[in-house]
């Protein structure tokens, strides 16, 4: 066991504070991650505070995940010491049922296990989340990341970034259809990004004059 | 990289000027809302997908899916071959999001600022700071 620091929630209504995690000793197929950012997720807020009721105490949140690996098991075949590393809300998934075979394992018929709040199929016990110095998972669940961009901006693009792509990809948005974003939050300027890149002619929708004002220094405003 | 057009929701007109005119909706909202408002904006064979989960609201009307062919979908984040592209895409497409560094102390008021809706675009947690 390893012990690292982290940041937890005790309770649904108590603020995060210092608690120490012990994780589980590498296996054959974990990669390690030093941590160095960790993106704020509203998932993350509403595990801290039980609003779904599914949360497991001490609560470690954070599954939008970039560092540096610092160690990777005999039988890590895709990472290698010192590369940059992510995890996103997924750390493992049954890998046996069609979805899974697939690369759907968001949907595995048989429960993933969340990167936080989640139970280690292996009976290991709870996952703790990427407020902590470092983590470790099995290397088919810890993504490559670029050395070409600022690395804390990369790490939304884990949670809110793929949340936004993947339904983009999987309606097949193209150049010359009319996409509209309704939220201009976390997930929604990632929406604008990914829809403007793939060709789209895209618009933001917003209820309120705040939002609008609001949405001034970073949309193209075009007023109808 | 920003969006082209705007629309104001609780402006009657601006409203109207978009009815029956997306190919598609990405709704990203976890506060309640009503769908069938924007359902209205979908053109013929239309689709919005939702990202955001709000608790139970107004019941979508199925009438306005069926007199356009309309979609209401949902979808939950990716699998793990889906984020490797998008984040090879983003590295392609230089595309990254708008964040605010925090320290790991900050957190608490950080979800504050949050639910305030007081944060352009996400909060990331410098782990230097812990």
């Amino acid at each position: 066991m390893a012990s690292t620091k982290s940041y937890a929630a005790q309770d649904a209504t108590a603020p995060l504070t210092p608690w120490t995690i012990n994780r589980r000793d590498p296996k054959p197929h974990d990669v390690q991650i030093d941590i160095k950012y960790c993106g704020v997720c509203y998932s993350d807020l509403h595990f801290a505070r039980n609003d779904w009721g599914m949360s497991v105490y001490p609560l470690v949140p954070g599954h939008e995940i970039v560092g540096v690996v610092t160690a990777v098991g005999d039988h890590v075949k895709k990472f290698k010491v010192g590369d940059l590393a992510g995890i996103g809300c997924l750390v493992d998934s049954c890998r046996d049922c069609d979805n899974c075979k697939e690369g759907l394992e968001q949907y595995c018929s048989n429960g993933w296990v969340g990167t936080y709040g989640g139970m280690e199929k292996d009976g290991s016990g709870a996952t703790y989340g990427g407020y902590s110095k470092s983590i470790l998972a099995h290397e088919d669940f810890v993504l490559h990341i670029s050395d070409k961009q600022p690395l804390e901006a990369v790490a939304p693009l884990l949670c809110a970034g793929i949340t936004t792509y993947s339904p983009l990809r999987h309606w097949k948005v193209s150049k010359g259809q009319r996409v509209g974003i309704l939220g201009l939050g976390g997930l929604g300027h990632m929406g604008v990004t990914f829809a403007v890149s793939m060709g789209a002619e895209v618009t933001m929708l917003s209820h309120t004059a705040a939002k609008e004002s609001d949405a001034k220094d970073w949309v193209l405003i075009n007023l109808f | 990289m920003g969006a082209h057009k705007f629309v104001l929701t609780s402006n009657e007109e601006q409203v109207k000027s978009v009815a029956g005119y997306f190919d598609f909706i990405l709704d990203t909202v976890s506060a309640v809302h009503d769908y069938n408002f924007y359902l209205g904006m979908l053109k013929t064979n239309g689709n919005m997908v939702c990202v955001g989960a709000p608790p139970p609201g107004e019941p979508v009307i199925p009438f306005n899916l069926i007199f356009q062919r309309r979609s209401l979908s949902g979808s939950l984040i990716g699998g793990l071959p889906e984020t490797q592209e998008m984040l090879d895409y983003g590295a392609e497409h230089n595309i990254v999001s708008d964040v605010e560094i925090i320290a790991m102390k900050d957190i608490n008021e950080a979800y504050e600022r949050m639910l305030k809706g007081d944060v352009r675009y996400r909060f990331v947690i410098d782990m230097a700071t812990l």
